[in-house]
């Protein structure tokens, strides 16, 4: 078996993509969903206010107000001030310690804070985008270590298959300007490479950054290997390379400063609008700490601080040895992360990811386009292409309509449900589950056509629906200017017009002369199943 | 399980093409392991920054054995060359823990 390092790379390329395809495409679809999420979590809690830019200062009396009042015991304050896209409502975090008697769970929570009053603002309950892009990396209904192993292991093979996928062209610089539609199998590969090739870098930076979020999960050998074994070996060389003060409890009663004051001070020496958030540190104690973060350095997750006791005064403190190492993977993380990019940048990011999607189905049409024209001579299909033309259908189709039944179950379910925000995600799945059946019997033309015409449909009703369910529809988002919330209706109906699109092109193919394709029947399609 | 059809034409033969993907998964992660820990030991640099650098390193360590090893037509001069650095790469990580212990 004499073969070209390119022939093997083929077949590297081939076995790879084909087996982790579909779960990457999930990764790939909640992921940069994530980009988002901000915005879907304000489309999913239509109760709270729109976004409004206030001062720091002003969130930081709020803040103090609420916390002093429903958290005094807590080791530790977050507080977010509502600057930029991330925050757009001050929002409060907090965390007690481990002595307090708490459950785990208990012990950390969060709030939404009315600026005029400083209460907490209700509103539904739900996953919001949170859930939907936390999925891209703990998967779902399956213990954290296992979902961490799962997409490590896909996301490293998704390496591989991006490195062999290089390899393999010949002409990487010529694919990129060559996109040949109508020739089938030629434009599938053509759609293929294009979409791979005009977002590799960031294909190749998203993948390795990452596997770098849980690197020492998946690689501890080699950390045990110098260190030895044991968690707190492990700990120690994260000591070493995130060099960190902890800041010790007096126990002894000391009122806060004004928080609104230090902010203040902070924000004269960076500038007006740059304070972007708080840390407290054992609240209401002499030991007592108040971190101001500043402006973010760059990419990275890192952010200028300033320090001040418990009286309020000024701590210099030594800039932390930052260790180089520890920078890269701060801006490795950061890059993944994209939280700095800002209104551009982060279409950017989202259409890189969507390519990346596309990447993913195309490459898994053309495996099934490849080898439709052969199988269909046989008498019976192989088993193996037969599952593999299903999944595509139920999954690269199923998939969105399960994400569109995710926000109607938004909108739908009772209020006062119990485990509310859990169903919106179980309707997801459950949804999916039934299109991968629906897929699993049908005649797989009308498959597609049909599925295409109901995530049309579905995606076309959501600002229907919303516009029915609450008082905050399309209309009224672009006349207040809550654009978050304008945003995801409209591309909700970008989306619905896209599949409508699909759904007529593929019923335009399969409609073409049946010589030019196989001697299989090819049923007619009845038009009122294009009535989108 | 799978339909030899998966499987690349030039691969085949069953026994071999598992073997080939033992190599490269098991094979292959231990070695990245194993040689990252012997590197960092090598590297003139902090104990820590050479481990971090050689755990960031690892995916990219990782990817080229196994192209490599999809790349070497024959399957005892993957094996040969694995067990050799798994051993090289043992031997001498233990030999600086047992200079460092002196």
């Amino acid at each position: 078996m004499v073969k070209t390092f390119r022939e093997s790379m083929g077949g590297l390329h081939i076995w790879t993509g084909l087996v982790f395809a579909w779960l990457l495409f999930f990764m790939f679809i909640t992921g940069t969903l994530g980009y988002f999420d901000t915005e879907i979590d304000r489309w999913m809690k239509p109760e709270l206010p729109a976004s409004r830019v206030v001062s720091a200062v002003q969130s930081a009396e709020a803040a103090q107000r609420y916390l002093e009042q429903a958290h005094p015991q807590a080791e530790t304050w977050f507080v977010q001030f509502p600057v930029n896209r991330a925050t757009s409502t001050l929002r409060v975090h907090w965390q007690y310690p481990k002595n307090s008697g708490r459950s785990r769970e208990e012990r950390r929570g969060s709030a939404w804070l009315d600026l005029e009053t400083g209460q907490q603002l209700s509103s539904r309950d739900t996953g919001g985008g949170q859930a939907l892009y936390r999925m891209h990396y703990r998967l779902a209904y399956l213990p954290h270590t296992l979902a961490e192993w799962l997409v490590g292991i896909f996301s490293f093979f998704m390496l591989l298959a991006l490195i062999s996928g290089v390899i393999i062209h010949r002409n990487i610089f010529r694919d990129f300007f060559t996109f040949r539609p109508g020739k089938r199998q030629r434009s599938w590969l053509d759609l293929h490479n294009l979409s791979s090739v005009a977002s590799l870098p960031f294909q190749l930076m998203i993948t390795y950054s990452g596997l770098l979020f849980f690197l020492t999960t998946y690689m501890p050998l080699i950390v045990v290997g110098s260190y030895g074994f044991g968690g707190d070996k492990m700990n120690a060389f994260i000591d070493e390379i995130f060099p960190r003060e902890r800041v010790e409890q007096r126990h002894e009663v000391k009122p806060m400063p004004s928080l609104k004051v230090l902010v203040a001070d902070a924000e004269n020496h960076w500038g007006a609008g740059k304070a972007g958030g708080l840390e407290v540190h054992w609240p209401g104690d002499a030991g007592a700490e108040v971190h101001i973060r500043g402006p973010k350095e760059g990419v990275t997750r890192n952010w200028a601080e300033r320090v001040y006791d418990a009286d309020g005064q000024r701590v210099v403190k030594a800039e932390p040895d930052r260790v180089p190492q520890m920078t890269f993977y701060s801006t490795m993380l950061g890059l993944h992360e994209g939280t700095f990019a800002g209104p551009i940048l982060r279409w950017l990011y989202f259409s890189s990811g969507l390519l990346g999607a596309v990447m993913v189905a195309s490459g898994l049409i053309l495996w099934s386009v490849k080898r439709r024209a052969r199988q269909l001579k046989q008498a019976r299909p192989d088993r193996g292409f037969m599952l593999v033309e299903r999944l595509n259908a139920g999954s690269l189709v199923g998939l969105p309509i399960g994400i569109a039944v995710y926000f109607g179950a938004n909108r739908l379910l009772p209020l006062a449900m119990a485990d509310r925000a859990d169903w919106e995600l179980h309707l997801l799945f459950i949804s999916w589950l039934a299109v991968l059946l629906f897929a699993s019997w049908r005649p797989i033309r009308r498959c597609w056509i049909e599925l295409c015409g109901l995530a049309a449909l579905s995606y076309l009703a959501l600002p229907l629906l919303n516009g029915l369910t609450t008082s905050k529809h399309l209309l009224w988002s672009l006349s207040e200017q809550d654009w978050a919330m304008a945003a995801i209706d409209l591309t909700f109906l970008v989306s619905g017009l896209l599949f409508a699109l699909a759904a007529l092109q593929i019923r335009r193919y399969w409609k073409e002369p049946a010589a030019k394709r196989t001697a299989s029947a090819s049923p007619s399609v009845p038009s009122q199943e294009m009535a989108v | 399980m799978m339909p030899s059809r998966f499987v690349p034409a030039g691969l085949r033969q069953n026994s071999a093409c598992i073997s080939r993907i033992l190599a490269a998964v098991l094979g292959g992660y231990l070695l990245t392991n194993t040689a990252s820990v012997l590197v960092a030991f090598l590297l003139p640099i902090p104990r820590a920054h050479a481990v971090a650098t050689m755990l960031l390193m690892s995916f990219v360590t990782l990817s080229v054995v196994v192209i490599w090893v999809y790349a070497t037509p024959s399957l005892k001069r993957v094996w040969t060359v694995i067990g050799l650095g798994l051993l090289v790469s043992v031997a001498g990580s233990a030999a600086f823990h047992l200079l460092g212990a002196v």
